[in-house]
């Protein structure tokens, strides 16, 4: 009778050690990297690995076809064709992606718009053939920078453009692309999680919270200064140590304040936001990164978004929502208040 | 009968379950530890997979589209890039599970593979 009690014991000992060592285990995932919209995709899913493959690939291929609508370069893109026809229906998506962004643009006090591209060309951000436009050149295409005078025609879904003004979707289309991934996946009714990142831009969907590093302004690209933990929704960062270049000795970088025709110089080098849409983190960190800090909180209220901020002393400014799900990592940087 | 507490076949059990636990978790260590592999992705494809702790001396392998990457025990990196910024080439050395550095003009990705817990899922830039 003992000794069966013995066994009896062993065996649930062996049972804990394995379930222990199973625990161990990371969870089984599958990723895939590949490249669109100028930049790097990373997709990672979490789940029954038989069907990852397949997951993965049409993810991939979702966003480049995202790429497809918004790339301003692209002759076969929606927006290319936008910019060069005077009569064009479009697309439910782009239609809708457009607007939006351009009524979220309009609590930028005109720093930030819809209709960049008159700007961002002639500064080569949109190629990388980078220069500094003379002044007269800037106060010329300034005025073409404007989404007042874009005309919405809802029924027919055409936008009609001042002579000279090119829409340019550079501040909202990784982040839009990230919620064309994570819609195709929830409507496809997979089981497990996926995490999407373009160039940056990242959406989060499923059942486990994750943690994503966000990027050291002062550092290499691929260095963090801080985790956010997130289960579902949507991250984007803008900074300025993107698409930099210098000129006599000064440096510039990609983010315009479209009412001096420059780029935006602040308090602040880098912003993080966090919304439940992509487009929406996307459009709100380039925005908040020209607003700064004050101005930034009452909007990212509006669009029920959170945001990180760093200065350029390296203290951190961190909005309500985000309190206990950002934890710095690195001790150069200093968690200065809650916003 | 034999009516002691602990028999010596208990202890026996004991000492042969703890032997076996000990197993398990060292063997799991040891094979995480081992599979510390880099792989080398061009354009969405692997092209290459080092395994990081075999290497013994530094190894340098230059890709077809002529990025240079270098590789030594449980290291690897950028050495060159024909790309304009070399940004790839700024991100250093990689180590740890997760570790990643891009190459987007020549469409070229390494990335450490381990099976030891990631720090961070993903990153925001």
């Amino acid at each position: 009778m003992k000794r069966q009690k013995t066994y009896k014991m062993a065996l649930v000992f062996l049972a804990i050690v394995l379930l222990f060592s199973s625990c161990n285990k990371p969870p089984q995932k599958a990723e895939k990297i590949d490249f669109a919209m100028g930049t790097t995709i990373f997709t990672t899913y979490y789940g029954d690995l038989d069907n990852a493959d397949e997951i993965l690939n049409s993810i991939i291929e979702k966003i480049k076809s995202a790429d497809l609508i918004m790339s301003k370069n692209n002759e076969n893109a929606e927006v290319y064709k936008l910019n060069h026809s005077d009569d064009l229906a479009l697309s439910d998506t782009l239609y809708n992606y457009i607007k939006n962004s351009a009524e979220i643009f309009s609590h930028s006090e005109n720093k930030v718009s819809v209709s960049s591209g008159a700007l961002t060309e002639c500064w080569g951000f949109d190629t990388s053939e980078f220069r500094v436009p003379s002044n007269a050149e800037i106060l010329d295409r300034k005025k073409l920078c404007n989404d007042n005078t874009l005309i919405f025609d809802d029924q027919n879904r055409k936008i009609k453009t001042e002579k000279g003004q090119i829409i340019n979707l550079g501040a909202v289309g990784k982040g839009a692309a990230c919620d064309e991934a994570v819609n195709a996946f929830k409507e496809s009714g997979q089981k497990g999680s996926l995490i999407v990142s373009v160039g940056g831009s990242v959406g989060i969907c499923g059942e486990n919270k994750r943690s994503v590093g966000i990027r050291n302004p002062f550092a290499a690209e691929n260095e963090y200064f801080a985790t956010i933990k997130i289960e579902n929704g949507f991250v984007s960062t803008s900074g300025d140590y993107e698409k930099t270049f210098e000129k006599y000795g000064k440096s510039y970088h990609h983010i315009l304040d479209l009412t001096t025709g420059y780029p935006v110089d602040g308090e602040i080098t880098s912003v993080t936001v966090f919304s439940d849409k992509g487009y929406v983190s996307d459009a709100l960190s380039t925005m908040c990164f020209a607003l700064g800090i004050e101005k930034s909180c009452e909007v990212l209220k509006l669009y029920s978004s959170q945001a990180v901020f760093v200065k350029k002393d390296k203290t951190v400014v961190v909005t309500q929502g985000l309190k206990d799900l950002v934890k710095i990592t690195n001790p150069d940087f200093k968690l200065v208040q809650y916003e | 009968m034999n009516r002691k507490a602990i028999t010596k076949f208990d202890i026996i059990l004991i000492v042969l379950m703890l032997l076996i636990s000990a197993s398990f978790f060292t063997y799991q260590a040891l094979s995480d530890y081992k599979s510390k592999d880099a792989i080398v992705i061009v354009n969405g494809q692997t092209v290459m997979e080092i395994n990081l702790n075999t290497l013994g001396e530094k190894k340098e392998f230059t890709l077809e589209n002529g990025v240079v990457i270098e590789a030594e025990n449980n290291s690897i990196r950028f050495k060159s890039s024909p790309c304009k910024d070399e940004l790839c080439v700024k991100c250093g050395s990689l180590t740890d599970a997760f570790d990643v550095a891009v190459c987007v003009p020549e469409k070229t990705v390494i990335k450490i593979v381990g099976k030891d817990e990631q720090k961070i899922d993903i990153m925001t830039y």
